[in-house]
């Protein structure tokens, strides 16, 4: 007994196990807090919208109606789990199940300041691609097991969007993959912060707007939010959903804005850090613990949400055809002229970037 | 466009007034419009309408759509028009209900997951209005599913329609 | 028209409306000659069950002549057993819906019709029934059948488009959003609509035999809840009919009234047509907006009126209330109204990518329209120059100068911009009106109702024509009242206008007819 005690509980091995625990706990605390923050992305979206409309939204539930996401969420659990008859079991109860978790994974390698990373891994970028390939997957089962024709066009309809506009969100990526020489998103943002500018959004501006674009895309998201507008013959992929699956679809569409959202900050913004000038100008800053920059970070990425809000309540939505041509004829061009002069340009000034 | 929304944020929040001579009973105004406290005990103060018109004049319709404009503005009490009945809690019946849309109205009944309410919305979904007794009609709602609140109006104002919902929810939480 | 007089067994002209009665073929061969010779528009087409007068049905055919204020009715009788009659549809596409109507109404047979399915009553309705028929009664189990829908009496079949990749997608009747009930069967390849076809009737309330039950007096109540947006327009069509059976001419300042009234429903449905558009593209600020606009004008109504939608203000005879004693508050309202709606106009012409989507969207080419006796805003965005305000002037508008518009490009663009420019044309209309004063009371007296006359009562509704006619029995009560709204006329016409477009779009060209699912089945 003595020895085997003595294998297992070596010096390594509590380190191992103090590892695993931290671990468990940074993903408790980002799932919390990324799950908080949906809530009330949704309160604000209402918010926003209604003042661009000249209305008040909600207001009433809770102090200046803050509880109005939980009170939306609590009801939908206790609402009656209707299946619809025909519909394929295993599929119906996974597609719900596939879209979140795909849009929760990509949150763990996303670094929220200095150090602290779920998953400190050297492809990053490449793996937040994959997920939300997956999450395309989602769609497409729901769509198909709901045994609904709208719910089945509705989910051709956005998954096609998703696939298209995916492309383009790479290729606008790799302008800055070169800029910084690395896949890892912690790399990418302290490469920002050494960089004149402080952010790649500036000389990467043609890079910054395809990748804005297709963000707007990929989440279907007003101008692109054909498959899902209550307007055009019913709810799209989810209509046959109810109750907390119904919820879940809701969850993952908003995860996915707020990943969305961090790249945009991590890659274009610079993440946690402020410029090379403003940390000149300001010796101090330099002296602050690395957790207050989180509060730089979460700034960048509400600017960003707010964005969206803010292009959800002025522009018209676009047509299929015009969708798919903006996808396929305009921003891929776009994003490979963009790589190939950020390439140019760095294999010239070898030495100056 | 750009200005208009860079106006709407930077002047001050401001709501379009209600109208003059707005009726409302000298009682709700002394209460004031927070019956939105009551929409707790079984919704969680969430309501999600579906609205079914069978066989309305489309009177009824323009009043509910009329409730979602800037100026009565129901998201502000966590109320909201939904597409797809499975996503709803209530549904809000207009008209008297001609023949030819009862099993429509049954089907969307049953699609609704429990728990719901069904509201019956105007003069003609009460009991079939101008239009009772007219071979082509079941002169009222409660002839087809079961109705927890009845909103008299032909149409009903918008107004009028809030109070009727105060009022259901009154009822559901035993005031 | 001499051809057609001296086919003629009987003439009636009683004030601006010619009866012609003609027998057999020469129905269907005079109806060919005013349409075709005279470029005339069909109006509209109905049967009555004159049995308690001479025993026969009668079917009336009632034309238009564009420049003649006249109203042209081609009539035939039939007397049972032979219940057949010529079909003018091969000749007269507009005449469809009207034929389909009659038959399963009355079981008056139009021999040549090329579509055999029923109309207005579903499948479950009973065979071999003809509600409107002076002896058809009630039958409490036939009727609870019915609304059980699961005995199907008379099957209907949809046209069936046969192809590679064609995916048949049904919609209704219960839609997306706050809007009434009506079943679309699209057959798409991908997203590209090839085929449209719609069934409507859902809300088909049996309103024509209502009329009958409930009386001419109550009868004003019961028009103007067929269709809640156009209330105002029903009410004055249906008691100019029954003012014209009497022969009583209402005072000056009744029709004054009734003028600004109809003009005033026609801005609060245009503007809100055109906001609703936006709400169509998605562009939600520009729908807001129009809601706003609206809204002022809807409260505008109730104080004049004590009714948002004018309901109650309309009594035979002429009107209850005198809306000139808020002359002011019409005044500062509507100019209001002007500079929010100005701007309103001006922001979404601005938005680039809105006209881009209502643009070529939802085209309604020019011939179709015309075959198939389209009206109103839709009629006029595709080229046709008509308006009852100007074809048939009735109450004030004789007197008033304007000029209806019309645009050639049929789209959805077209018929935005018909109804902005009919906008300004209803505000310039109201303030003319504000500046004069008019002679005489509110209501004039009330003659007796002779037994078995008839008469029509016409406006122009903010949709379009809009037609009543009444026939009094022997006691001075209904005997038929038809009634024809505008929506009637171009459902028929929106599968022509989606063809091409692509799925998403149908909701936008939906919008943009804005048509009345309760006007059409009454």
């Amino acid at each position: 007994m003595k020895e085997i005690f003595e294998a297992i509980v070596t010096p390594g091995s509590i380190d191992f196990i103090l590892k695993i625990v931290i671990i468990f706990l940074k993903i408790v605390v980002v799932v919390a807090v990324g799950l908080l923050h949906v809530a009330f992305a949704t309160y604000f979206e209402r918010k926003v919208i209604a003042a661009m409309q000249v209305r008040l939204g909600p207001r009433e539930v809770g102090p200046l109606g803050l509880f109005q996401p939980f009170a939306d969420g609590i009801k939908l659990f206790f609402k009656e789990d209707i299946i619809p008859a025909n519909a394929d079991k295993p599929i119906f109860y996974l597609a719900p199940v596939i879209f979140f978790v795909a849009a929760l994974t990509s949150l763990s390698v996303l670094p929220y300041f200095d150090g602290f990373v779920v998953a400190d891994i050297n492809v990053g970028l490449l793996f937040i691609f994959a997920m939300s390939s997956l999450g395309a997957y989602g769609i497409v089962m729901s769509g198909w097991a709901s045994d609904s024709k709208y719910a089945f066009l509705g989910g051709l309809r956005s998954a096609s969007q998703i696939i298209s506009y995916e492309i383009a969100m790479g290729l606008s990526l790799v302008g800055v993959m070169i800029m910084a020489g690395s896949l890892n998103l912690s790399e990418i943002v302290r490469a920002q912060s050494q960089y004149p500018t402080g952010m790649y959004a500036i000389p990467q501006f043609l890079g910054f707007f395809v990748f804005i674009v297709a963000a707007f895309a990929e989440t279907n998201r007003l101008p692109f939010d054909l498959p899902e507008a209550e307007s055009e013959l019913v709810a799209g992929y989810f209509t046959e959903y109810s109750g907390f699956r119904f919820a879940m679809f809701f969850l993952g569409e908003y995860t996915g804005m707020l990943i969305m959202s961090s790249i945009a900050t991590l890659c274009f913004l610079g993440g946690w850090t402020l410029p090379k000038f403003v940390m000149d100008l300001l010796p101090f800053l330099s002296q602050l613990p690395p957790f207050v920059w989180v509060f730089v970070f979460l700034a960048k990425v509400y600017a960003f949400m707010f964005f969206y809000y803010w292009v959800r309540s002025t522009f018209p939505r676009y047509r299929y055809d015009q969708l798919m041509a903006i996808g396929w004829k305009i921003l891929i061009p776009l994003a490979l002229a963009n790589i190939v002069f950020t390439g140019v340009v760095k294999s010239w000034f070898k030495g100056l970037l | 466009m750009i200005k208009e929304i860079l106006k709407n944020i930077i002047s001050k929040t401001h709501v379009i007034p209600f109208p003059e001579g707005f009726r409302i009973s000298p009682e709700e105004a002394a209460k004031g419009m927070n019956f939105q406290e009551r929409i707790d005990k079984v919704f969680g103060r969430s309501l999600r309408i579906r609205q079914v018109d069978a066989g309305s004049c489309n009177a009824c319709e323009w009043e509910c759509t009329a409730l979602t404009n800037p100026i009565y503005d129901i998201q502000r009490f966590g109320i909201d028009f939904v597409a797809s009945p499975r996503h709803a809690d209530a549904l809000l019946v207009t008209g008297p209900i001609s023949r030819q849309m009862e099993l429509a109205l049954k089907k969307t009944y049953l699609a609704t997951p429990e728990p719901r309410l069904v509201i019956a919305c105007g003069d003609c979904a009460i009991d079939g209005g101008i239009y009772k007794d007219s071979y082509a009609v079941t002169n009222g709602v409660a002839n087809v599913i079961p109705v927890d609140c009845y909103i008299p109006g032909c149409p009903p104002t918008p107004v009028g329609i809030i109070l009727g919902l105060q009022q259901l929810l009154d009822k559901l939480t035993g005031e | 028209m001499d051809y057609i007089l001296r086919k003629a067994i009987k003439t009636k002209e009683n004030l601006n409306e010619i009866y012609m009665e003609v027998s057999g073929y020469d129905f269907r061969d005079s109806c060919v000659y005013i349409y075709e010779k005279k470029n005339a528009i069909l109006r509209l087409m109905f049967a009555t069950d004159e049995r308690p007068v001479d025993g026969s049905f009668r079917i009336y055919t009632v034309f238009s002549i564009p420049g003649d204020e006249r109203l042209f009715i081609i009539v035939l009788s039939l007397k049972e057993p032979d219940m057949t009659f010529p079909s003018i549809t091969p000749y007269i596409p507009a005449a469809h819906w009207y034929e389909r109507e009659i038959r399963d109404m009355f079981g008056l047979i139009p021999e040549g019709h090329p579509d055999p399915r029923r109309l207005v009553l579903h499948d479950s309705f009973p065979a071999g029934s003809y509600p409107l028929r002076k002896d058809w009664n009630v039958i409490e189990r036939d009727m609870k059948e019915w609304g059980e829908g699961k005995a199907v009496k008379e099957p209907y079949k949809f046209m069936e488009v046969e192809g590679e990749g064609i995916y048949e997608i049904p919609v209704g009747p219960v839609h997306a959003g706050i809007i009434e009930p009506g079943h679309f069967r699209f057959s798409a390849v991908g997203e590209t609509i090839i085929f449209l076809e719609p069934r409507l009737f859902y809300t088909h309330k049996g309103t024509e035999k209502h009329f009958e039950k409930i009386g001419f007096t109550e009868g004003v109540r019961l028009s103007e809840r067929v269709s809640g947006t156009s209330s105002f327009s029903h009410s004055a069509a249906y008691c100019m009919a029954v003012e014209r059976m009497t022969g009583l001419d209402i005072t000056e300042n009744a029709k004054a009234i009734r003028t600004l009234l109809l003009e005033l429903e026609r801005l609060y449905n245009h503007i809100g047509d055109i906001g609703n558009m936006c709400a169509g593209t998605g562009l939600a600020v520009g729908y807001a907006r129009g809601a706003v606009i609206k809204e002022h004008l809807m409260q505008l109504n109730e104080r004049l009126t004590g009714s948002r939608y004018l309901r109650g203000i309309n009594i035979i005879g002429g009107v209850r209330k005198d809306v000139f004693i808020h002359r002011d508050d019409l005044i500062s309202t509507i100019d209001a109204v002007t500079k929010e709606y100005k701007e309103m106009m001006k922001l979404l012409l601005d938005t680039i990518s809105h006209v881009e989507r209502l643009e070529n969207t939802g085209k309604l080419s020019n011939e179709i329209a015309r075959k198939l006796g389209v009206t109103g805003v839709a009629a006029r965005a595709s080229g046709i120059n008509d308006d009852m305000r100007k074809a048939h002037p009735h109450l004030l508008y004789g007197r008033l100068d304007f000029e209806p518009h019309s645009m050639s490009r049929g789209d959805v663009f077209a018929r935005m911009m018909i109804r902005a420019e009919e906008t300004e044309c209803s505000i310039s209309i109201v303030n003319s009106l504000l500046e004069n004063s008019y002679k005489g009371g509110l209501v004039a007296e009330m003659k007796e109702i002779p037994p078995y006359s008839s008469a029509f009562g016409y406006t122009e509704s903010p949709r379009g024509s809009m037609f009543y006619w009444v026939m009094s029995d022997e006691n001075g009560e209904p005997l038929r009242v038809k009634l024809r709204a505008p929506s009637y006329c171009n459902w028929p016409a929106v599968p022509f206008a989606v063809h091409g477009n692509i799925v998403p779009d149908f909701p936008l060209c939906n919008k943009s007819f804005n048509l009345s699912y309760s006007g059409c089945d009454m």
